[in-house]
This record gives structure tokens, C-alpha cells and sequence, in this order.
């Protein structure tokens, strides 16, 4: 499997953010031929990925947000990763819980995993298909 | 038509209808928005209709400038279709013509029947 153009981007994990890596995540699948509805897929999973970052991965103190892309054979694969406080602990915001849903729903793949040092890696796996 | 655009590097204008002609009755006030609706800007349109609420106005807002929404700019959209802490009726959902996102979104929430009753 051939990866090209492999985009990888790190910030801190704030609102402003948002747009950015979003439109560079959008370039870089546009880039990879992928437009239309799944182009509107994959912004919309990304974009609850880094939603899910800057609202609930560090309620106590700054923290980054690490994105990477990568296109091998006829898959894009989007990575969102910080250093917070893990999937698995209770966030004192909420939100709409709408989420992870969206994101289940847009891609073929979706994984969530603790990291070992700390924080949380989602892993989004998108086929593309030709037009 | 006058625009009032609300902090258009923001990545999202908020333009207002307010020379009449884009009146859609008497103290309502008609709101484009321009741009995206998301976790960063959430706040513009927030801010902006309760302006307008405190100033007795109604309020439609119309999404076909818009080119992109995530599910917090969503959830401002329900909240505000569905009343929740303002009186009824007095902000709506105009229907027009939806970017591919925006009603991929829409659809895939099944949220057209709260959004537009």
C-alpha cells in the first residue's frame, strides 16, 4: 500500500483551532480525490474529533491536539490524538452526546483508544471511492 | 439590504436583513449566516440573537450562505427552533437550499422535524 502526501499537524487544542486543521484536513482530501459526500463525511467526523479534544481532553489545564492524514491504496486515514484525560473519564461538559455518533456513522472504521502515556487517539478510516 | 457582519475573520458573518425588503413581518429580523457554524463560532450567532430577543424582535435564520456546521452549531440551531428558554415562536428555521454538509448533518440527525416544525 502506497501512502502519499502524509499531512500531520500540532496545536494547541483551543475554538481557534478548529478551522484550521479542518480546512487543512479538507485540502488534503480534496488533494486525495475525494469530494461531494464524502468530502462532507469526512469533514463532518473530523470536525467531531477535534470538537471532542478542545471541549473534553483537558478540563483542568492547556493541552495539544495532534492530527494526521495519510492516503494508502483507496483509504484516507485520519488520526486525532491528545495528551488528556482518557476516553474513559467523565467530562463536566456534556454536550449534545451526538458525537461519537456522527463520527461512527461518516466513516468505514472508527476506533477509540487510551494512550499509553495518557490522552486519547481516535483512528477514522475513510474509503474512496471512485467517481 | 445592510449588512452587519459580526466578526467576519471569525469564519462565520452573520449578516442582517434591515431595510425592509428582507423583513419577513413587522419586528422580525431575518439572519444570513455566511461562513461555518462550529465550536469556534458558536458564539457570534448566540450573541446575536439574543440581542435581538432583548430588543423585542423574532428572528429567522437562514442557512444557505452556510457551508459548513458541526454538531455544536447544530445544537444551537435546535435549542433555538425549539424555544428552549425564550418565548414560542420567537426564533425560526427559514427553509432554503442546504450546502451538501449541511444537510448531510441535518439528515443524518434527524433533526429536520425540530428544526423546522
Amino acid at each position: 500500500m502506497s501512502v502519499t502526501n502524509l499531512l500531520r499537524e500540532t496545536c494547541p487544542a483551543t475554538p481557534e483551532a478548529v478551522r484550521p486543521l479542518r480546512h487543512a484536513v479538507e485540502r488534503y482530501a480534496r488533494a486525495a480525490g475525494i469530494e461531494g459526500e464524502q468530502l462532507a463525511a469526512v469533514l463532518t467526523a473530523f470536525a467531531e474529533a477535534v470538537a471532542n479534544v478542545v471541549t473534553h481532553a483537558y478540563p483542568d489545564q492547556p493541552g495539544d491536539i495532534h492530527v494526521s492524514a495519510a492516503v494508502g491504496g483507496n483509504e484516507l486515514r485520519i488520526k486525532v490524538a491528545d495528551d488528556g484525560i482518557g476516553c474513559n473519564a467523565s467530562s463536566a461538559r456534556p454536550g449534545l452526546g451526538l458525537g461519537l455518533g456522527l463520527m461512527a456513522d461518516s466513516c468505514s472504521s472508527l476506533e477509540l483508544q487510551e494512550r499509553g502515556r495518557g490522552g486519547t487517539l481516535v483512528t477514522m478510516k475513510f474509503r474512496i471511492d471512485s467517481a | 439590504m445592510e449588512h452587519t457582519s459580526d466578526e467576519p475573520m471569525a469564519g462565520l458573518q452573520v449578516v442582517t436583513a434591515g431595510d425592509g425588503a428582507d423583513e419577513i413581518e413587522s419586528q422580525a429580523i431575518r439572519l444570513g449566516l455566511i461562513g461555518e457554524l462550529d465550536l469556534a463560532t458558536v458564539g457570534i450567532l448566540d450573541r446575536r440573537i439574543d440581542q435581538l430577543l432583548q430588543d423585542g424582535c423574532k428572528v429567522e435564520i437562514d442557512l444557505s450562505g452556510l457551508t459548513f456546521i458541526d454538531s455544536t452549531g447544530l445544537g444551537l440551531l435546535i435549542r433555538r427552533a425549539r424555544g428552549d428558554g425564550q418565548a414560542d415562536g420567537a426564533v425560526t428555521i427559514r427553509r432554503s437550499e442546504l450546502a451538501n454538509q449541511v444537510r448531510r448533518l441535518i439528515d443524518m440527525t434527524g433533526t429536520n422535524q425540530t428544526l423546522w416544525p
